[in-house]
């Protein structure tokens, strides 16, 4: 009737979502049947192909219709290295169908090996890949979400593809640690891109500094501080003046771990009875790891 | 389903009793439904429609009843992508009242929105508007034209999927890679084409 | 078109402003029959968002359409007092006649060249601004936000978060650091401030904290005793709690709390602001009225209305006269007769349209900008909004100061714009921004204005913008007062998605075309019983759609 509201209730609502996913299910199924069911060696089935595009969107992560699809893609690379003329067109043409496919794909599920891992392999295959192009994927998907792994690794991967310069990554990488810096990910990444020298390790360590103090109990940034600490080319001053800003971190949070353990790194080699004390505040402090603190102090005294 | 590419609005303005809601329920819901009360309960309705291999959602929005005393607001005219604006056939004065409805239309919306003018109830006897009459007032204008009936499922989804194609063939004009299309509606994972240069009369 | 109204409702709202709007969609959706109408042909009354031609047109006060009240019996509504006072506008730079090239330029929509805007050009782009009475910020966890998730009216305007907030400090503008990034990535704080501050931060956030002994003392003494530096105290006391040197603790730190608790749901920043103003928020509700039923007319020549035994009975308009049970009416329009407060307190209002940002940046910004009290001035709340935010065209910055008056608008804030801003065009100062337009007014706080006992108890009124940068306070008056109307009644239950509504046909029998109560009944009660899981599910769709929307909208250059 002209302009009566009525609501369905709970119950019908939850009957209609029975009704389609039964749908969604038996549709699944029986795509799957068909694929398979076609899959040969040298030849593949056009409507097989179709369909297993539709799987894919529903489930990103079946594998075996990946692999599927690459045994088609291989069939048609052979194809295109038959036909002088227009093979490589249509091969490309294909291809760019192919990497449609895996964008269509990562919205549902931006996580999923499957689908990265396939668009990576056929843009290997592709005679005029743009790399350029996957790069502003990548960041796009690392905006959405900077702990997908996925995405770092792929960064990595067309890193080396393309010729982006250290700079470029650098700023990157502050950028994203600007944004949240809770995030192994990013600064591991940092870590990959050069090798700390005399210039830049301080202002690497000042850089952790930050987020040290903004939050210690953020371990990946400790983690972080910890790698550049190893550096050899940090002077000694500079691990004393740290020491010192760790004792007024202390102060403002004498229960953090993370702070003392800190110290225990910048006086590795130094004061062996601080050292020692040091270490058994972390035995109460963080009883989980008692064994490895203890091992520490077994060292230590081992060089009295 | 969260399957769909692009989404649109799609605003309906006219008089009151032309037929708005009943066009978008015979192309939303299939349906006529009888009965001369004003539209309660109804924001808009969504309908999604395969253009091409694209799956595009068209969100259709109702005056609610706001037309009758002028009041439409101003928020219903952002962000639409398309207007239809529809007078009766067999209604001299929802004719007359056009132009009125055209210098709302050009306060509120972009000027950038794709325009569409229906002549509805063609399945009455009692026409007051030759077919002709609308189509120059439209093309004077510089809007698509169509005649259509609710009543009879004439035309009805002739005219939303010729918005639907139009719209999509803009988008795909703005020449950006799909994924970096950064401008989104409410919807999530949709592309706004309100920067799109000027659209003609659709083909 | 009708013109005829129904001579009967079961309430009558006469203004467009929030607080009515809120009430005539709280009404509409439990089932009354609401006919809201407004004299003026726009929107919002003292809460709308203006054009640049109709905002210089505009004449703020009310309209006279009555005859002699006396003879016609009608009380007519409007009052001199709660009008705007001391308007005041300019163009700043000298209208010279600009080249045809320019003007072409100009119908092109292409920018002229730096320093050529003239008053010609600026009104040819007039429809691209606009330009609110009364800007609001939303608190991204504050009640107005929630209530627009909860009723769904979230779907009707679109948003942009609030990208940075800046606060005057050592005679510059800084970077407020209010979020663990923004204190990660600041330069001016020492790494043990960070510290200090994050530490400050955490605590005020939580709830379960009660300050002792501060009863009696100020939030600045409490910050002292917390041994924060003077940059740190300055930021929270100014910046995070916008508070001044008197403020007590408590509120101080309720203040600090509602700042906190709405970080990061939305953005970096607590504040959301709607898209194409925020005069898109009073239409929003009155939409919502619309499609539940509530009947709208703008443009009205209102008469008056009459009372008969101490009740309100009806409205009169040009050519009819309309019943209804209840009232409700914005306080522009009751009659001076039912104000008991004589004396008022003033908002003091300024807008200005600028040529660049106050802080110069790569993106554009969308900022809120705190001026603590100086030299016996209040505190000014700047908020300076570019296109993105589809208030101003191109190139251009649309800015708002807001601040509690002391003497006059132009007094209470010639501090500010003699530090923030060039005043003349031809001072080409390269890092301020130059002037280009202003706009002074007087803005009376209506929030807590007495009203005489004679005002018949069937008539409701919702007072205008209050000095708060958000609707929270207008929100709960709303609550109160349908509270007062409707007793038992539910405010704002979760309107239906369109997916939900089975509209009558399926396998019902058609009865009357008119909706009656009954029906709503029905409706309601089938809604309250699925409210419960339907409301979280929704909520977190439409929280995770109005973010994605706000990431993209950053994004979009």
């Amino acid at each position: 009737m002209h302009g009566r509201l009525k609501v369905r209730t709970t119950e019908e609502q939850k009957a209609i979502k029975l009704k389609e996913q039964q749908k969604k299910l038996d549709a699944y199924k029986h795509a799957m049947e068909r694929v398979l069911s076609t899959r040969k060696k040298d030849s593949y089935d056009p409507k097989s192909l179709q369909i297993s595009s539709g799987i894919l969107q529903a489930n990103p992560d079946v594998y075996t219709i990946w692999n599927y699809r690459k045994e088609v893609i291989l069939m048609k690379v052979k194809e295109s290295n038959d036909d002088e003329l227009e093979g490589e067109e249509k091969l490309i043409d294909f291809l760019e169908d192919e990497i449609k496919l895996t964008e269509q794909c990562l919205p549902s599920n931006p996580k999923s090996y499957g689908t990265w891992h396939h668009r990576y392999w056929v843009l290997l295959h592709h005679p005029k890949p743009n790399w350029n192009n996957e790069f502003s994927l990548c960041t796009k998907y690392l905006s959405k979400d900077d702990r997908n792994f996925h995405c770092w690794d792929y960064r990595r991967l067309l890193v080396n593809k393309i010729g982006i310069t250290l700079d470029h990554e650098l700023r990157f990488s502050t950028e994203r640690l600007n944004n949240n810096f809770s995030n192994y990910s990013s600064w591991h990444y940092r870590s990959t891109l050069r090798k700390l020298d005399s210039d830049c390790v301080n202002h690497e360590l000042e850089l952790v500094k930050s987020a040290v103090f903004t939050d210690p109990i953020d371990s990946s940034a400790w983690f972080y501080l910890r790698w550049v600490l190893s550096n050899p080319t940090i002077k000694k001053d500079t691990k004393l003046e740290l020491l010192e800003a760790f004792e007024q971190l202390e102060e403002l949070e004498p229960d953090c771990k993370w702070v003392i353990l800190g110290k225990c790194w910048l006086l590795e080699q130094g004061d062996l009875k601080t050292r020692l004390e040091t270490y058994k505040k972390l035995v109460v402090l963080d009883p989980l790891r008692k064994g490895m603190y203890m091992d520490f102090i077994r060292q230590a005294q081992k060089e009295i | 389903m969260d399957d769909y590419k692009f989404l649109f609005k799609v605003v309906l303005v006219g008089n009151a009793g032309v037929g708005k809601t009943c066009l978008v329920r015979r192309f939303t819901q299939g349906l006529f439904p009888p009965g001369q009360g004003a539209t309660i309960g109804v924001d808009f309705m969504i309908k999604t429609v395969e253009v091409g291999n694209e799956k595009v959602k068209l969100q259709i929005w109702d005056t609610a009843g706001q037309e009758r005393f002028r009041s439409i607001t101003q928020s219903y005219y952002r962000s639409a992508h398309a207007l239809i604006l529809v007078y009766d056939i067999s209604s001299q004065p929802t004719f007359d009242c056009l132009p009125d409805w055209l210098r709302e239309i050009e306060e509120y919306a972009s000027n950038k929105v794709l325009r569409i003018l229906v002549g509805n109830k063609i399945d009455r006897e009692d026409r007051e508007i030759p077919a002709d009459v609308g189509e120059e007032f439209a093309e004077r204008h510089n809007m698509y034209y169509l005649e259509t009936s609710a009543k009879e499922s004439d035309n009805v989804e002739k005219l939303f999927m010729q918005i639907a194609e139009d719209l999509m063939k803009q988008a795909r004009t703005r020449d950006l890679p799909r994924y970096d299309s950064n401008n989104q509606t409410l919807d999530g994972k949709t592309s706004t084409i309100s920067d799109s240069s000027c659209c003609s009369r659709l083909q | 078109m009708d013109y005829e109204f129904p001579k009967e409702f079961d309430l009558i709202v006469v203004g467009t402003g929030v607080v009515e709007s809120i009430l005539s969609a709280a009404a509409s959706r439990v089932g009354k029959r609401v006919l809201q109408i407004d004299e003026n042909d726009y929107y919002g009354g003292q809460w709308a968002s203006f054009s640049l031609e109709s905002i210089i047109k505009s004449k703020h006060h009310k309209k006279d359409y009555g005859g002699n009240e006396s003879e016609t019996n009608l009380l007519r509504f409007g009052n001199d007092l709660v009008s705007l006072k001391n308007i005041a506008h300019k163009f700043h730079m000298t209208s010279n006649n600009t080249l045809e090239e320019e003007t072409d330029k100009i119908e092109n929509e292409e920018q002229p060249k730096e320093n050529k805007w003239t008053e010609e050009n600026l009104l040819k782009l007039s429809r691209k601004f606009n330009i609110d009475l009364y800007p609001k910020l939303q608190y991204a966890r504050g009640d107005f936000v929630e209530l627009l998730i909860s009723s769904n009216i979230a779907r009707y305007c679109e948003y942009r978060s609030v990208s940075r907030i800046l606060i005057w400090f050592n005679n510059r503008l800084e970077s407020l650091p209010c979020s663990r990034s923004d204190v990660f990535a600041n330069t001016k704080v020492s790494v043990v401030e960070k510290r200090m501050l994050m530490k400050l931060l955490t605590s005020l956030n939580d709830k379960e904290k009660h300050v002792q002994n501060y009863e009696n003392k100020t939030f600045k003494e409490f910050l002292t005793d917390k041994k924060l530096t003077p940059n740190l105290i300055h930021y929270v006391l100014y910046g995070i709690s916008s508070s001044s040197d008197d403020t007590s603790c408590e509120d101080g730190i309720e203040k600090a709390r509602r700042f906190l608790n709405s970080l990061g749901r939305f953005g970096n920043t607590p504040f959301l602001f709607s898209l194409y103003g925020s005069g898109e928020i009073p239409q929003a509700f009155c939409r919502l009225s619309a499609v539940f039923g509530g009947t709208f007319a703008l443009g009205q020549q209102i008469q008056g209305f009459s009372i008969s035994d101490d009740k309100f009975k009806s409205v009169t308009l040009q050519s009819q006269t309309v019943e209804a049970e209840k009232l409700v009416l914005n306080i522009e329009n009751l009659p001076a007769r039912f104000i008991k407060s004589d004396k008022l307190e003033y908002i003091s209002r300024c807008i200005l349209i600028t040529d660049r940002s106050v802080l110069d940046s790569e993106k554009e910004h969308l900022s809120l900008i705190f001026y603590p009290p100086t030299d016996g001035k209040s505190f000014t709340t700047v908020i300076e909004m570019g296109f993105l935010t589809g208030t101003c065209p191109n190139n251009l910055y649309l800015v708002h100061l807001i601040a509690k008056q002391n003497t006059s608008p132009q007094e209470d804030f010639q501090h500010v714009i003699d530090k923030l801003f060039a005043s003349h065009v031809e001072e080409t100062s390269q890092e301020k921004p130059s002037i280009l337009w202003s706009y002074y007014f007087s803005m009376p706080e209506t929030n807590d204005i007495i009203l005489s006992d004679d005002l018949p108890n069937n008539i409701f009124v919702c007072p205008g913008p209050e000095i708060d940068l958000d609707y929270d306070t207008s929100v709960d008056k709303a609550k109160l007062l349908f509270e007062k109307m409707y007793p038992d009644l539910e405010f704002l239950p979760r309107a239906p998605d369109p997916e939900e509504i089975i509209i009558g046909d399926d396998n019902e029998e058609e009865e009357s075309t008119d909706i009656n109560e009954e029906d709503h009944d029905k409706v309601i009660n089938v809604e309250q019983e699925d409210k419960e899981n339907v409301i979280s599910a929704e909520q977190e769709d439409k929280v995770n759609v109005i973010s994605a929307e706000q990431e993209d909208k950053v994004d979009q250059q």
